[in-house]
């Protein structure tokens, strides 16, 4: 099931958008996220197409893998596309079915709406699909560098999310040792009552946050034992590093943001 | 029980691009009764051997015969459930699966699942802990106030209460205290001795089993490498070091000391003192020569 | 030079709960490997924790080549200094890879980002691990983990590095990559080691042997003489490993040839 999911995974490559700049990446996407969320006409989702499209064939991400990346979040899609078309009440009505109307304003409404949805996520699926998690968690923390006078914990946000995404992988392995073990002593994780799967379930679950605890707890002690100490005076072995090309690639894409509020009108 | 694999292959992630096969072909039988033990390196398989035996693995080819049942590609989940009743099994590390309140709520987990009534099975509850070396007073206790020794037992007690046929051990004794491996052995030997069942050990550690297994079977490769009776199985330096096992202790010492001393010791399995009684008669002879 | 030293330390968790160590008096020496061997909780895990500040005296102190371990400023300092390996690979690894793992100690103390890449190499090569520098943890076997763990260490330059229970979780191939290890880092480094163990035949690699027993070192020897008196352990504490049984009774036998060539396979780890 989880093979699927294609949100936070990085496909290692050498394409302009694997060669950004973290930092680059992260303001581009937060751009184009404001740019589907602006765009509400036929004309403006056009160009928001063209830009995504565009975007991607830089990436070098075969389109095979984005499109079954998609699957899961498409049920989404459709059932946000759907909620619209039934409850919008604008525009004609074009068909009836039953009590309730379907008025060519939902239609609309819907399309736009999944459409956004399935931008999103595509748009940042392809930042994580491009950009190693250990850039990633870099870029974000130097970029909420400046948000530290307010109180932003910018080294421990980023630390906490390395640290998540390093241990996703052992919690899966472990997850599937537990099914394991519970399957062998005759838990129904699959068959069975309501109350049998229930309570299969739990015996997964507490093993796997226990196990989880336990290991903060080393974890934490091995790392005061590495003299980690937070934030302050730390030196880092990643550097980042911001060319011109991201610059441009920046500019451009701030550039064509503001052409489409003027366009799509 | 007695277990009868045939040209039973396993490929992981089939159909993908990860796909990985695992097991070749193996054919062998697991006699009833026995206790085994099935040796090999991370990775050649061994794991996934036995994960046939109680069906948490479907073979992709071939089949497995596990006392009357039988399990093949199409073997269904419900007929699998029953099998799992007869097949315990105990996975490395398996306090890592405990998860109830008490001690005692773990320990019926698995007979409960099989249908058997509460009443009846915590009428055993007492006897089984014991068995397992625990006090009965942490019956009521929370299972992770225990020691990581102490865990280890609840959990093995926790599959022992399913009264299984066939019982299987990924491990046992991993990264506990020369003492608490003894103590596991020691409570293996005993149960097996009771019941009768045929008991599968999956280690790294001849040494170990060499005093319990009475088979041995090692896995090189996703297939069966060497197997046969254990005693004569860990005496084969060649084969072993040719497969890039760690070869057995003693083995290991006494070519050692025959190399450099040009002692004949009469077997690879002696005990210390017998070892040391040939090399005394061996100087001996030197002497009188 | 005296590396640590241990002068009446004493530690509960709690007050009115049981000592865990009570009046440890013992010294390491520079250059020594002292095997730290005693049933489950003799306090073994809680007296190495002493010397990086993991966990502090309640009664008595504890000094690190003279200085005293206490909280405050010095104590990253001396953690640079008292490399530490723990037990599960898995749960000491910080980073999404090998290189950003070893250098997380490196971040911590502020070194220069282009020192960090060469010590990197440096520790790399040490420990056997230059081809894996770019792989993610979980495609790691259990020894190459520690292995990174201790290139983690290696990369501040410690003259201490202690071991607590880190080869037990691993396979034998594991454990003998890191005894191997060990061994380099002993004779060729000149680094102290502490290395909590339970097994005999890791311990008997090193100079000298701790037997930790109720909180308190019951022996304390030499490993060399420690072959010697093996009828002080009490065996059903420590079962004696086929060899070092096999060495008993050869001296029992007077056969003293044997039984040296069996002390030297024991001392050389032939064994492992």
């Amino acid at each position: 099931m989880f093979k699927h999911i294609i949100i936070g995974q990085y496909l290692p490559g050498n394409s302009f958008l694997h060669r950004m700049d973290a930092r680059a990446k992260l303001i581009a996407v937060l751009l184009m996220i404001m740019v589907i969320f602006l765009a509400d006409t036929w004309r403006g989702y056009g160009a928001v197409t063209v830009g995504t499209v565009g975007v991607w064939m830089i990436s070098g991400v075969p389109l095979r893998y984005i499109l079954k990346g998609m699957y899961p979040i498409l049920i989404l899609i459709v059932g946000t596309f759907l909620l619209h078309a039934f409850l919008t009440q604008e525009g004609e009505v074009i068909a009836t079915v039953g009590a309730f109307s379907v008025y060519s304003g939902g239609i609309e409404q819907g399309l736009f709406i999944g459409l956004r949805l399935f931008f999103l996520v595509l748009v940042t699926s392809l930042l994580t699909l491009t950009t190693s998690p250990i850039d990633l968690t870099d870029g974000l923390e130097q970029m909420l560098q400046p948000l530290k006078r307010f109180g932003v914990p910018a080294h421990e946000v980023a630390l906490m999310m390395s640290i998540a995404i390093r241990f996703i992988p052992t919690l899966f392995q472990e997850a599937e040792k537990i099914i394991k073990a519970q399957t062998a002593r005759g838990a129904k994780f699959n068959s069975g009552s309501m109350k049998q799967r229930t309570q299969a379930m739990i015996s997964l679950l507490v093993p796997l946050f226990i196990r989880a605890f336990k290991r903060a707890e080393d974890l934490a002690l091995a790392m005061e034992a590495r003299g980690y100490n937070g934030g302050e005076k730390r030196t880092k072995l990643r550097a980042l590093t911001w060319r011109r090309k991201d610059t441009i690639a920046c500019l451009i894409v701030a550039v064509s943001a503001v052409l489409l509020f003027f366009f799509q009108r | 029980m007695r277990i009868v694999f045939e040209k039973t292959s396993y490929t992981y992630m089939e159909n993908t691009p990860l796909e990985k096969r695992a097991l070749h072909e193996v054919s062998t039988t697991f006699p009833s009764g026995e206790i085994i033990a099935v040796i090999g390196r991370t990775g050649s398989g061994k794991s996934t051997l036995v994960q046939h035996i109680n069906g948490l693995l479907r073979p992709s080819q071939g089949k497995v015969t596990i006392g009357e049942r039988t399990v093949d590609p199409k073997t269904k989940k419900k007929q699998i459930q029953k099998l799992r009743e007869n097949v315990g099994m105990v996975f490395q590390y398996p306090e890592h699966q405990l998860f109830e309140e008490t001690v005692e709520k773990d320990i019926i987990f698995g007979p409960l699942n099989a249908g058997t009534s509460e009443q009846q099975i915590k009428k055993q509850v007492p006897m089984l802990i014991q068995r397992v070396g625990l006090d009965e007073s942490l019956l009521h206790q929370s299972p992770f106030h225990l020691s990581g020794g102490q865990m280890r037992r609840a959990a093995i007690a926790g599959v022992l209460a399913m009264n299984p046929q066939v019982l299987i051990l990924d491990e046992p004794t991993a990264s506990l205290d020369p003492k608490g491996k003894q103590e596991i052995i020691e409570l293996l030997k005993e149960w097996h001795e009771e019941k009768r069942l045929t008991i599968i050990i999956v280690t790294h550690d001849m040494e170990e089993v060499a005093d319990i297994a009475s088979r041995a079977v090692v896995m090189h490769d996703g297939r069966i490498a060497m197997e046969g009776h254990a005693q004569e199985i860990f005496e084969q330096q060649g084969r072993l070091e040719a497969l890039g096992l760690d070869l057995p202790p003693r083995l290991k010492v006494l070519s050692y000391i025959s190399v450099k001393t040009g002692v004949p010791f009469s077997s690879w399995s002696l005990s210390p003192e017998k070892a040391a009684t040939e090399v005394n008669a061996s100087r001996k002879g030197n002497k009188d020569v | 030079m005296t590396a640590v030293s241990f002068n009446h330390v004493s530690f509960r968790y709690e007050e009115e709960s049981d000592w865990v160590l009570e009046d440890v008096n013992a010294e390491i020496e520079e250059g020594e490997w002292v095997s730290i061997i005693g049933p489950n909780g003799s306090g073994k895990s809680t007296l190495s924790r002493m010397c990086n500040g993991l966990l502090s005296p309640v009664e008595g102190e504890v000094f690190i080549e003279g200085k005293p371990v206490r909280p405050g400023e010095e104590l990253a300092l001396l953690r640079q200094k008292v490399g530490m390996v723990f037990q599960n690979p898995d749960h000491q690894f910080v980073a999404p890879t090998v290189k950003d793992d070893i250098a997380f100690g490196m971040e911590n103390a502020g070194v220069p980002r282009n020192e960090m890449v060469e010590r990197i190499e440096k520790a790399a090569m040490q420990t056997g691990i230059e081809k894996i520098l770019d792989a993610e943890p979980h495609r790691l076997s259990g020894g190459q983990k520690q292995r990174v763990a201790i290139a983690g260490t290696l990369v501040l330059h410690p003259t201490l590095l202690i071991l607590d229970e880190a080869t037990s979780m691993l396979d034998p191939q594991g454990k003998r990559e890191v005894m191997n290890i060990l061994k380099d880092l002993h004779r060729r480094d000149r680094i102290t080691i502490l290395h909590v163990t339970h097994d005999l035949r890791e311990a008997a690699i090193g100079t000298r042997i701790w037997l930790m027993r109720f909180g308190n070192i019951a022996i304390d020897l030499d490993s060399n003489t420690m072959l010697d008196q093996m009828n002080q352990f009490d065996t059903n504490d420590i079962p004696l490993p086929y060899e070092f049984h096999l060495l008993q009774e050869l001296r029992r036998r007077h056969c003293k040839e044997e039984a040296g060539l069996v002390k030297r396979y024991i001392r050389d780890g032939i064994a492992l």
